[in-house]
């Protein structure tokens, strides 16, 4: 007789046993039951995971400078100590003088908490433009918050650079959307005659439609609203003569790939109204 | 060795860039087609948050690749895989 179901033949039953893949399915889907029902459990589980993910980055890049010149590495160090105390030296005297022009002027400035959180996730292990934090409502954090992360912008200043805007928080972790994500459409000022954009994530960088009559060129720089921290550089500008309007490609300032910490605080609705979905409504 | 390649799979979704997850998944799944949609389930878990992307990509993907796979070897003799 003629047989007409055989599961040696099957794909989706290759055999009696069940798989390792089968195996690693149920895990997984496991896995993605705890992060919606337990949220907070998910992260204390994957925290180890990472740090442990971090320190063996860090070895690998210890073993790879430990073929570096180490005479050079030593002088580079003690010229970094030298920098440091005299930046130190520049914070303490432009601190005193904030104060003296704070109390002549009357002003008394509110504090915003600042919160600092640690990147467990980012890309491009991350899919998605998404860093994860270790820090979450328990810390003060709320969704529309503000991120933003430290740059040397040359040999004595750093500055704040806004990376995104809190998308979701649980207890102990919150979700961190970059403003360079495919989605996230951001509204900037471009120029030293602030130009108003409207800059659309591309991944790694941000592209905008300004009308050809706008006076912006390349190495303009980028700001945010509200206080104006600088975003981002015009990289590229595509102009048509045909078309009455023309391309504008920014450069951010933050490699994503990069960071580490992060800095948050509630930067005021200014802010939450100036970044949205390219398909409408707030993140 | 099956366990091995899933293992790599599941460690390169925290490691390492998720181009390499990718490629590990496929790479695990001519053995064990399951695998690409349970990297695509792991990797969702971890980082996909609906402000992102409205799908999570990472399900449709691991889904679509698995489905391919368990095609391809419908399409092969049973004794070259097993």
């Amino acid at each position: 007789m003629k047989t007409i179901f055989s599961t040696k033949r099957n794909a989706l039953l290759t055999s009696g046993r069940v798989s390792w893949g089968a195996y690693a399915l149920l895990v997984a889907v496991l896995v993605a039951l705890v992060r919606l029902v337990a949220p907070a459990t998910f992260i204390t589980w994957v925290t180890p995971v990472t740090h442990g993910s971090r320190a063996l980055t860090s070895w690998g890049e210890g073993v790879v400078s430990s073929f570096e010149d180490r005479a050079r590495l030593e002088r580079d160090v003690r010229e970094l100590e030298q920098e440091n105390a005299v930046l130190v030296l520049q914070v303490n005297e432009l601190e005193s003088r904030v104060s003296t022009l704070t109390n002549l002027q009357g002003i008394v400035r509110g504090s915003v908490p600042l919160h600092k959180a640690t990147v467990l996730l980012r890309p491009p292990e991350s899919p998605y433009d998404v860093l994860v934090l270790d820090q979450g409502s328990n810390a003060g954090i709320t969704v529309g918050m503000m991120a933003s992360t430290l740059v040397t912008a040359s040999s004595s200043a750093r500055v704040v650079v806004p990376i995104g805007t809190v998308a979701s928080v649980t207890s102990t972790a919150a979700r961190v959307v970059l403003f360079t994500s495919p989605r996230v459409k951001t509204s900037v000022w471009v120029g030293n005659t602030h130009v108003p954009l409207t800059l659309v994530g591309s991944g790694e960088s941000w592209w905008a439609s300004a009308p050809r009559s706008a006076s912006i060129v390349v190495g303009d720089s980028v700001r945010a609203p509200g206080e104006g921290a600088p975003l981002g550089v015009v990289a590229r500008i595509d102009s048509d003569p045909s078309s009455p309007s023309m391309g504008v490609w920014v450069t951010p300032l933050v490699n994503s790939l990069s960071i580490v910490d992060v800095y948050l605080q509630d930067a005021g609705s200014l802010f939450r109204d100036s970044v949205s979905c390219v398909a409408g409504g707030t993140l | 060795m099956n366990l091995f390649r899933i293992l790599v799979t599941f460690a390169s979704a925290v490691l390492l860039p998720w181009v390499c997850t990718a490629v590990f998944a496929v790479w695990a799944g001519i053995r064990e087609p399951w695998t690409p949609l349970a990297a695509g389930i792991l990797m969702d878990a971890l980082y996909y948050t609906p402000a992102v992307s409205r799908a999570p990509l990472g399900v449709i993907s691991g889904g679509v690749a698995t489905l391919v796979l368990f095609w391809v070897r419908s399409r092969l003799r049973s004794g070259i895989m097993d």
